[in-house]
């Protein structure tokens, strides 16, 4: 299964496996709107388990980004493994989230103070 | 009447040399298909008939002078494919029919006597049947149209971008460039531009869309308008990109965001002036090796508030060549889902120091290309090559 979830203290966690390509792209697209219906504003994305990314997908985590922060939320991205890193660190992304290096540091970024 | 056209005038043909019989059939079937019966006691006026009209089933009994129902039914395959065939089969000569039956010819037979309802439900599934075929082939045939219109509009695009997009050798002061681009589809999402400036400059632009095919090639030449028509109006890099970005955030939907190197060469004194966007760190070969331009800014169509003014400049030596290229090279996959990698490109870009760019191209491309064989590339490529041979600087002299 390339798209798994589970919730800590009430935040959506998305765990993603393998590659994701514009083919994996709609099923987060889905996945994601019915969580903004249901008032979902915080996310945070697993990378751990991601071999590769493509651009389809990082213009989905930047839309989800935007998304989210219009309704005064944010996407946090967990622990990506170097080679995806660096890619988002090339792309200057480290400028448009928080890329933090696990899924417990995520979550409490995203934990209301 | 001939064979000028057919008109769908009933949904039943019913066949059988026993008037009584049909008689009793048509006051069965027509209480359930008002209007939609027909029948006919000789299978050659059936076979007139089928010639003329559409039906969408076709009963018959057996055994019939002239033509037994087997053949009624084999030339009402021939003529009339779509129309579905039911027999209607005394209980003895079920023998005798079982291997058209096998051979596909009919739908489903009916004993006689048949028990009540027994013929009318065979009569029923046998249009359901029709219809559902039908209704599938009119869907095959609106999905194939519609693929075939959206290939036309993506080898349009593609069309349009290769009349747009350079390849091959760019005209520069003070060296030499050439530039190629590999799309994975018709249509690229690559991007690629040479404008030619005032005072020996020329504007370099080389980036890559997210995502490929038809929507990302739109992307491309829409980009491609906003920064060719500014570099010509002599707007500078920062104000260029930061409305550039502007527009493409506001405008363009927010589904895709480029990376972008732009440069402003200067062909007198190998001086570029550039700003790099998200973009993979294109490559300058000098004599103490390989060293990279790096990222100075958020790719374009992210954040409508990014800036965009953090301008570098590096001068090329004579002799130095600098190597820009999407992506794309650096994901294509051997069967064994190796990536080419940036290794493999530094090594081969690093290999022949003196060669012209497109030699130093054509080497890239083949290398990438045979890499990916047998499956092809899975993104588009873009690579721009370009040598300086003017003066040094005067504080090198």
């Amino acid at each position: 299964m390339k798209l798994s979830s589970s919730d800590s203290d009430g935040i959506p966690v998305l765990h993603l496996h393998g590659e994701f390509d514009i083919f994996e792209t709609p099923t987060l697209e889905e996945d994601l709107a019915g969580r903004v219906a249901r008032g979902t504003a915080r996310v945070v994305i697993d990378l751990t388990q991601v071999s590769f990314v493509n651009s389809s997908t990082l213009a989905f985590f930047i839309r989800a980004q935007r998304t989210l922060r219009e309704k005064g939320g944010e996407v946090v991205l967990a622990n990506p493994r170097r080679h995806l890193h660096r890619t988002l660190t090339t792309l200057g992304l480290a400028q448009v989230f928080r890329i933090v290096g696990s899924v417990s540091e995520a979550v409490a970024a995203l934990r209301p103070s | 009447m001939g064979k000028r056209g057919k008109r769908s005038v009933a949904k039943i043909l019913f066949v059988d040399d026993e008037p009584n019989l049909l008689r009793a059939v048509e006051r069965t079937l027509e209480e359930e298909f008002p209007a939609g019966v027909e029948s006919t006691t000789d299978p050659r006026e059936a076979i007139l008939r089928l010639q003329c009209h559409r039906y969408k089933v076709l009963v018959t009994d057996y055994q019939m002078p002239h033509m037994d129902g087997v053949a009624l039914l084999g030339e009402a395959r021939r003529l009339a494919p779509d129309t579905v065939r039911v027999m209607l089969t005394a209980r003895t000569e079920v023998r005798e029919v079982a291997a058209a039956i096998n051979t596909g010819q009919i739908f489903r037979f009916v004993s006689k006597p048949w028990s009540e309802g027994e013929l009318s439900a065979a009569v029923r599934d046998a249009i359901a049947f029709h219809d559902e075929r039908q209704s599938r082939r009119e869907e095959r045939a609106r999905a194939e149209s519609e693929r075939k219109a959206l290939g036309a509009a993506v080898f349009a695009a593609g069309e349009i971008q290769r009349a747009l997009l350079p390849a091959g050798r760019i005209e520069v002061e003070g060296g030499t460039a050439c530039c190629a681009i590999l799309p994975c589809e018709h249509a690229t999402g690559d991007y690629l531009d040479a404008v030619a400036l005032e005072g020996g400059r020329t504007g370099l632009l080389l980036g890559d869309v997210s995502g490929h095919g038809l929507g990302a090639a739109l992307f491309v030449l829409t980009a491609r308008a906003l920064l060719r028509s500014g570099l010509l109006a002599g707007v500078a890099l920062a104000p260029l990109l930061e409305r550039t970005n502007a527009f493409l955030c506001r405008d363009m939907g927010n589904e895709r965001f480029l990376t972008l190197f732009a440069a402003i060469y200067d062909g007198t004194t190998g001086m570029l002036t550039y700003l790099n966007a998200g973009h993979v760190p294109p490559l300058v070969l000098g004599s103490s090796g390989l060293r990279e331009l790096p990222r100075t800014s958020l790719p374009l169509g992210v954040l409508e508030e990014a800036r965009y003014n953090a301008v570098r400049q590096e001068r090329l030596a004579p002799g130095e060549c600098l190597l820009a290229y999407t992506d794309g090279v650096l994901e294509a996959r051997n069967p064994q889902g190796d990536f080419f990698g940036a290794q493999r490109l530094r090594e081969l870009f690093a290999g022949p120091r003196d060669a012209a760019p497109e030699a130093i191209l054509a080497l890239l491309r083949d290398a990438v290309a045979s890499f990916a064989l047998p499956r092809g590339l899975d993104d588009d490529v873009a690579l721009l090559a370009l040598r300086y041979t003017g003066p040094a600087a005067a504080d090198d002299a």
